[in-house]
C-alpha cells in the first residue's frame, strides 16, 4: 500500500496514541493479568489457611473486576 | 482406530514429539552448535545479501528486487510503525521494527523451505531473546520521556473511581510487566512449535502408512499427503502472519509506553 | 499417550469463545467498511464483546489449572 492510498493521520493525533483496535490486545493482556493476579492471592489464602475454595473466589473476583475496570476504560466514552 | 491399525501392521509409529527440535550438529549439552543456531545464522546472511543486492543500484523506477525490497520496507514503515507510533516519532523505531520482521519472517519461513526446514523461533530461547530487546527497549523509552515516577504513575488512566485505583495499578503493573513480554514470545514460540509439529506428524504419517500399511492404509495415505500439503501452505500463511504480529505488538507496546496518557 | 485430561476440556472450552470473537469482529469490520466515521463509537462496543468472550477463554485456561 502506497502513501496516496492510505488516509493519512491528521498530524495532531500523530503524537504516539495508539490506534483503536490495539486495545484488544491490551484487553487480553488485562484479562489475563486480572485472572493470574485473583488466582495467585486467593491460592496464597489457600496456602495460608488450608482451605481449597478461595482460590476459585478469587479467579472469579479477578475476572470480575477487571472487566468493571475495562467497562470503565473503554467503554463509557 | 488408526493407531490399533498400524500396530497391526507390525512395526510400531514414532508418532514426533518435542525432542525432534533439538538437534545438536556438533559439541554436547548447553554449549552445542544446534541447527537453529546454524540456520539463524544462514538467515542474518540471507537477509543481508538480499537487502543489500536489492538496494545496491537505486533508481527511480525500481527494478524487481528493489521493488520487493521496497514492498517489505514499506509494509513495516508506513503500515506498522506510521501507523501505530504516530507520525512524529516513528522514524527512530523504524530500523529495530523492519530488524524484527525481516529476520523473523526468513526464520520462520525457513520451516517449510526444503534444504532448511527447520523454524528457528520454535526453540524457546530465540523469541525470548528477541523479546528482551524490545522489552528493554519499550520500558527505557518509557522512563526517557516520562521520569521513572511518571511512568509508574501513568500506567492507570486518569478519571477511574478512586477505589479501584490500587487495583488497575497493579494489574496494569502486571500487564506491562510480565504478561505482556511473556505473551509476545510465547505466542511466537507455540505458532512455530505446534505448527512444524503438526507439519512433521502429517508427512511422516503419510509416509509410514504408504511405505508399511496394509492396502487400506495406503488409501488413506493420499488425503493425508494432500492434507500436509494444505497445512504447508496454511502454515505459510501463519507464518508470515506471525512475523507480522510480533512486529506490530513491538510496535504497540513501544508506543503505549510513549504515550503520553493512556 | 500421557497428559492432563484438564487440558483437553480447556481446548473446548476454547472452542466457544473463538467462534465468539470471530462474530465480533466480523461485524465491527463490517460496520467500519459501511461506516467509517462511526468507527469510534463501534469500537469501544467492539473491545466490550471481545472482552466478555475472551473472559470466558481465560476463565477457561486458569481453571484447567486449577481444577486438576
Amino acid at each position: 500500500m502506497t502513501d496516496e492510498e492510505r488516509p493519512a493521520r491528521p498530524p495532531e493525533d500523530g503524537g504516539g496514541e495508539p490506534p483503536p483496535e490495539s486495545a484488544a490486545w491490551r484487553v487480553t493482556s488485562n484479562l489475563l493479568a486480572g485472572v493470574l493476579l485473583g488466582g495467585a492471592v486467593g491460592w496464597g489464602v489457600d496456602r495460608l489457611l488450608g482451605t481449597d475454595f478461595v482460590v476459585a473466589i478469587g479467579l472469579l473476583a479477578g475476572i470480575a473486576l477487571t472487566l468493571y475496570y475495562v467497562w470503565l476504560r473503554y467503554g463509557t466514552h | 482406530m488408526s493407531l490399533r491399525l498400524l500396530a497391526a501392521a507390525g512395526e510400531s509409529y514414532e508418532t514426533p514429539d518435542s525432542g525432534l527440535f533439538w538437534q545438536p550438529l556438533f559439541g554436547s549439552g548447553a554449549f552445542a552448535v544446534t541447527r537453529p543456531a546454524v540456520v539463524i545464522l544462514l538467515s542474518v546472511a540471507l537477509i543481508a545479501w538480499l537487502l543489500v543486492a536489492g538496494t545496491k543500484r537505486l533508481a527511480v523506477v525500481p527494478g524487481r528486487k528493489q521493488m520487493a525490497v521496497e514492498a517489505v520496507y514499506g509494509l513495516v514503515r508506513n503500515s506498522v510503525a506510521r501507523d501505530i507510533i504516530g507520525s512524529r516519532e516513528f522514524l527512530r523505531y523504524v530500523p529495530l521494527l523492519f530488524t524484527l520482521f525481516s529476520l523473523i519472517l526468513v526464520n520462520n519461513l525457513f520451516g517449510v523451505i526444503p534444504p532448511v526446514q527447520y523454524p528457528t523461533m520454535s526453540r524457546i530461547g530465540f523469541p525470548i531473546a528477541l523479546t528482551l530487546v524490545v522489552y528493554v527497549i519499550y520500558h527505557v523509552m518509557g522512563v526517557r520521556r516520562k521520569g521513572l515516577g511518571g511512568y509508574l504513575g501513568g500506567l492507570v488512566p486518569s478519571g477511574l473511581p478512586k477505589s479501584i485505583v490500587w487495583y488497575v495499578w497493579i494489574l496494569e503493573f502486571l500487564t506491562a510487566f510480565v504478561i505482556q513480554p511473556v505473551t509476545l514470545a510465547l505466542r511466537l514460540f507455540g505458532n512455530m512449535f505446534a505448527g512444524h509439529l503438526i507439519l512433521v506428524l502429517f508427512i511422516t504419517g503419510a509416509e509410514y502408512m504408504l511405505l508399511h500399511g496394509d492396502i487400506g492404509l495406503k488409501v488413506v495415505s493420499i488425503p493425508t499427503f494432500l492434507m500436509a500439503f494444505v497445512l504447508t501452505i496454511f502454515e505459510l500463511l501463519v507464518e508470515f502472519l506471525q512475523a507480522y504480529v510480533f512486529t506490530m505488538l513491538a510496535a504497540t507496546y513501544i508506543a503505549s509506553s510513549l504515550a503520553a496518557e493512556h | 499417550m500421557e497428559g492432563n485430561i484438564a487440558i483437553l476440556g480447556y481446548g473446548l472450552s476454547a472452542i466457544g469463545p473463538g467462534i465468539g470473537i470471530g462474530l465480533i469482529f466480523a461485524a465491527y469490520i463490517n460496520g467500519v467498511a459501511r461506516q467509517p466515521e462511526a468507527r469510534g463509537m463501534l469500537q469501544s462496543i467492539a473491545i466490550l464483546g471481545f472482552a466478555l468472550a475472551e473472559a470466558l477463554a481465560i476463565f477457561g485456561i486458569a481453571l484447567a489449572f486449577v481444577f486438576r
